[in-house]
């Protein structure tokens, strides 16, 4: 399944995301004529901080999402082909529920103040087979268009990986007699190092 | 960019080998770069990035998104107009460095200290000093060159507010007086220079409309003390170029020569060594090659092929697949536009990167200083180096790709070679036959197409097809600069050039033309009057023209446009033109929309103030179409014929 990543130690706080997000998001889909549209195109991602880190604030399009149980007119759906969570603006009644249920502040105010705004996950530039702005704009890969069954299994291996140097650390310290298991494995790393 | 564009009719087809041996070697190219950095910055692209201070770095988001103003108060006009004037400043401190270096020149050359130059153009030596005011009569050639030279190092010095001499000397009476009326008569380069760079520092000028003032002065000085010394002093040592055929494109590489190709801009080197490459011709040989071949890249290829007929390589975004040929011995560059990443791939085959002025140097280069008192020792050097690489690319067997690509032009259309060839056809008043086609409109208008080639528009072909546009609408061209490399290359500099391209009217204008001046061809329509310095001769054309018909520069149906700007200097000469009041239409976008202000007076206020207007778009069609719209209003205004 394939979800924009974030890797906030990788954020330079440029601002890229939000600029490609409002591009993409404009009537005409190019800077130089959005700039000039009105309403201004908001960028769904805002840019936050805290003194140690900068964060991208985005929807995470939660597969139990608070917003969608929440929303009093079922103005928020869950998109099951795309994994996304998408708002209707004809039945949204402006009441901001969802911005208040939403653990990340991920839902903003419209322009004009009456209805919710959130990422949509560029359903658009995805049918297009284009990735999310955000991410495809981002220089530092901070934010990524990325596999999380990927993630998960890059993680469970580095996992091993740790525990593995964990335990060569112990062993130096104090050294012990290995058991018949670990002489099968010993055996096992010389046939990978060949 | 746009990776779907497919290439167009008039893509190069060597660029495209040596794109594939690129790839097939795994070497890294510009536009390999230039993908990876897409999307790039919308504040930059916007020009609403400022780091001047260390309050910032500030941005200003076109979106309401965040904050509309910089920590100091800066609004987004402030932030544009001061980051327009600092790149309008490197671009002319990049102009006046180069006139200046050769006022230098012509001084020590007056004083004797220059054994390896001399006045090589004594008429047009006399017609400068005459418009500085400078007595000649009964004086040697050295007296009047060194007082030409102190004229020229007088802009760089005076305190006392009076305009510039090359401004007095070379400025038309009309324009003078609209310039004085708009206080842009400035008055010392350096002055000029420093007071842009103080103004823009933090905390000082906040009045958009004083800072934009700015950068048209800063355009006077880039043309006043950078483009006209620049060509005038260059005509007076090297000679003023006249017509002449030259090869272009790949071909002029030669597999079995000690390939020479200097890249860069100032020809106070190239010279010396297209000179001594057949001064040592021998030790070429004695080394296995059939001789040297000096050949230019950037604007000393137009240096060097309007001037001494040498072969006109390729642009600037070419450098790097000129290397890519593993045929090139030494790249010997002097200054401006040379791609740090060039000396990567120059290591790559054996190629020699020489540099030769202190403040451009790279850690992996060769450094050979020129100095021009010991101009013949250091030609001989560098040249030396060349048949050396020689020697190893040919021991180590390094793979050779030279892409049967050629061309040939017609160059060397200085206002003067245009006047002696339109004599051959009316002695007494040479430019009435332009005069005359533009009245009747048989020449509709004409276009100056100047600057870089972009990386970022060479994919869609932006200069080939608006200038096929406009000639087919019978707009005459002239070019100057890098941009000349891709009409010459593409078959725009051409008899056969008229034939394909031009409409009928122009067709008809530039055959009689051709034929009244003995060439047995057409003129081409696209007349290439040298460097990117050289846009002063176009600036002297204009003014002979409106002059002749008595009506002021802004008033004649012509435009200019930079189709691919690169550069600084690109916004210097176009701020020039501006003052001067001509169209200036450009792409890619200038960082200037995340100014209202800098678009309403750009777009709307300018014209009725300088005369001078902004046109900005990319897709070449709607460029021409842009432009053709204004010369017909011009023609319109002046009550022409709308053919």
């Amino acid at each position: 399944m394939k979800k924009v990543a974030l890797d906030p130690l990788k954020c330079t706080a440029c601002r890229t995301c939000e600029l490609q997000c409002s591009i993409a998001h404009s009537r005409s889909g190019d800077l130089y004529s959005a700039i000039f549209e009105s309403p201004p195109s908001l960028s769904r991602i805002r840019v936050s901080w805290t003194p140690g880190l900068n964060v991208p604030v985005r929807c995470v399009h939660c597969e139990n999402a608070p917003c969608v149980a929440a929303c009093p007119v079922g103005a928020i759906t869950q998109d099951g082909r795309t994994g996304t969570v998408q708002t209707m603006e004809e039945r949204c009644i402006g009441c901001f529920t969802c911005v208040l249920v939403c653990p990340y502040g991920a839902v903003r105010l419209s322009y004009d103040r009456k209805k919710a705004c959130k990422c949509d996950g560029c359903r658009d530039r995805l049918g297009r087979g284009l990735e999310p702005a955000c991410a495809s704009g981002c220089p530092t890969n901070a934010l990524s268009y990325a596999d999380f069954d990927d993630i998960v299994q890059a993680k469970i291996s580095e996992a091993a990986a740790r525990e593995a140097a964990a335990q060569a650390r112990a062993d130096r310290v104090a050294p012990r007699e290995p058991s018949s298991l670990e002489r099968i494995l010993e055996m096992r790393k010389e046939i990978a190092r060949g | 960019m746009d990776d779907k564009t497919g290439p167009t009719d008039y893509a190069n087809p060597g660029d495209r080998d040596l794109f594939l041996k690129a790839a097939r070697e795994n070497v890294t190219l510009g536009v390999d770069r230039l993908k990876k950095m897409m999307p790039q910055c919308a504040f930059g692209e916007l020009g609403t990035c400022c780091i001047l201070c260390y309050m910032g770095p500030c941005r200003i988001d076109p979106f309401d998104n965040g904050p509309k103003l910089g920590v100091c108060g800066a609004s987004p006009d402030v932030i544009v107009a001061r980051n327009f004037l600092r790149a309008a400043t490197g671009g002319a401190s990049s102009h006046a460095g180069h006139a200046r270096e050769l006022a230098l020149l012509l001084h020590e050359i007056a004083e004797g200290k220059a054994p390896g130059y001399a006045v090589r153009d004594e008429a047009k030596l006399l017609s400068v000093a005459a418009r500085l005011g400078i007595r000649t009569d009964g004086r040697t050639v050295n007296a009047v060159a060194g007082d030409v030279a102190r004229k020229a190092l007088e802009d760089f010095a005076r305190q006392d507010g009076r305009p510039m001499n090359w401004i007095r000397a070379r400025a038309p009476r009309k324009e003078y007086e609209k310039w004085e009326r708009l206080g842009l008569l400035v008055s010392n380069a350096h002055n000029e220079i420093e007071t842009a760079m103080h103004r823009t520092s933090m905390g000082n000028d906040a009045d958009p409309q004083n800072l934009w003032v700015a950068s048209l002065r800063m355009g006077m000085v880039d043309n006043f003390s950078g483009l006209m010394p620049a060509t005038d002093l260059s005509d007076i040592i090297f000679g003023t170029p006249g017509p002449k055929v030259v090869s272009a494109n790949y071909a002029v590489i030669k597999e079995g020569s000690v390939n020479i190709a200097c890249h860069g801009h100032n020809p106070i080197m190239a010279s010396k060594l297209a000179e001594w490459a057949d001064k040592i011709e021998e030790e070429a040989r004695g080394a296995g090659a059939d001789g040297i071949n000096v050949v230019g890249v950037c604007c000393i290829g137009n240096e060097l092929a309007t001037r001494f007929g040498a072969g006109y390589a390729g642009h600037l975004a070419q450098a790097e697949l000129f290397l890519m040929t593993g045929a090139i011995d030494a790249m010997v560059v002097d200054m401006q536009c040379i791609w740090p990443g060039l000396v990567e791939i120059a290591k790559c085959h054996k190629t020699r990167f020489i540099t030769t002025v202190p403040f451009v140097r790279n850690p992996d280069a060769i450094h050979v200083e020129f100095d021009p008192a010991m101009a013949d020792d250091r030609a001989r050097e560098i040249l030396r180096h060349g048949i050396a690489a020689f020697k190893e690319r040919k021991a180590a067997k390094v793979r050779v790709q030279i892409p049967d690509a050629s061309a040939k032009m017609l160059t060397g259309i200085s206002v003067e070679a245009l006047v002696s060839v339109l004599s051959a056809v009316n002695a007494e008043d040479p430019l009435a036959p332009i005069v005359d086609a533009l009245a009747s409109g048989d020449i509709l208008g004409a276009v100056g197409v100047v600057g870089c080639p972009n990386p970022k528009l060479r994919y869609t072909s932006m200069t080939e097809r608006m200038a096929a546009e406009l000639l087919r609408n019978n707009v005459l061209i002239v070019t100057t600069g890098c941009v000349n490399h891709i009409l010459a290359q593409a078959g725009f500099l051409t008899g056969e050039g008229t034939l394909k391209y031009a409409g009928e009217k122009l067709k008809k204008v530039l055959t009689a033309l051709g034929n009244a001046a003995g060439l047995g061809a057409p003129l081409p329509p696209v007349l290439h009057m040298g460097s990117c310095v050289d846009n002063s001769r176009i600036y002297d054309l204009l003014a002979a023209l409106a002059g002749r018909i008595g009506i002021e520069i802004s008033q004649l149906p012509v435009a200019g446009s930079a189709p691919e700007f690169i550069t600084e200097k690109a916004i210097s000469i176009g701020s020039f033109f501006l003052a001067a009041g001509i169209l200036v239409h450009v792409a890619p976008p200038p960082r200037v929309f995340g100014s209202p202000f800098a678009i309403g007076l750009l777009t709307e206020k300018l014209p009725s103030i300088t005369g001078g207007k902004v046109l900005v778009e990319t897709d070449p069609s709607r460029a021409a179409a842009g432009i053709l719209s204004h010369i017909r209003s011009k023609r319109q205004a002046q009550r022409l014929p709308l053919p």
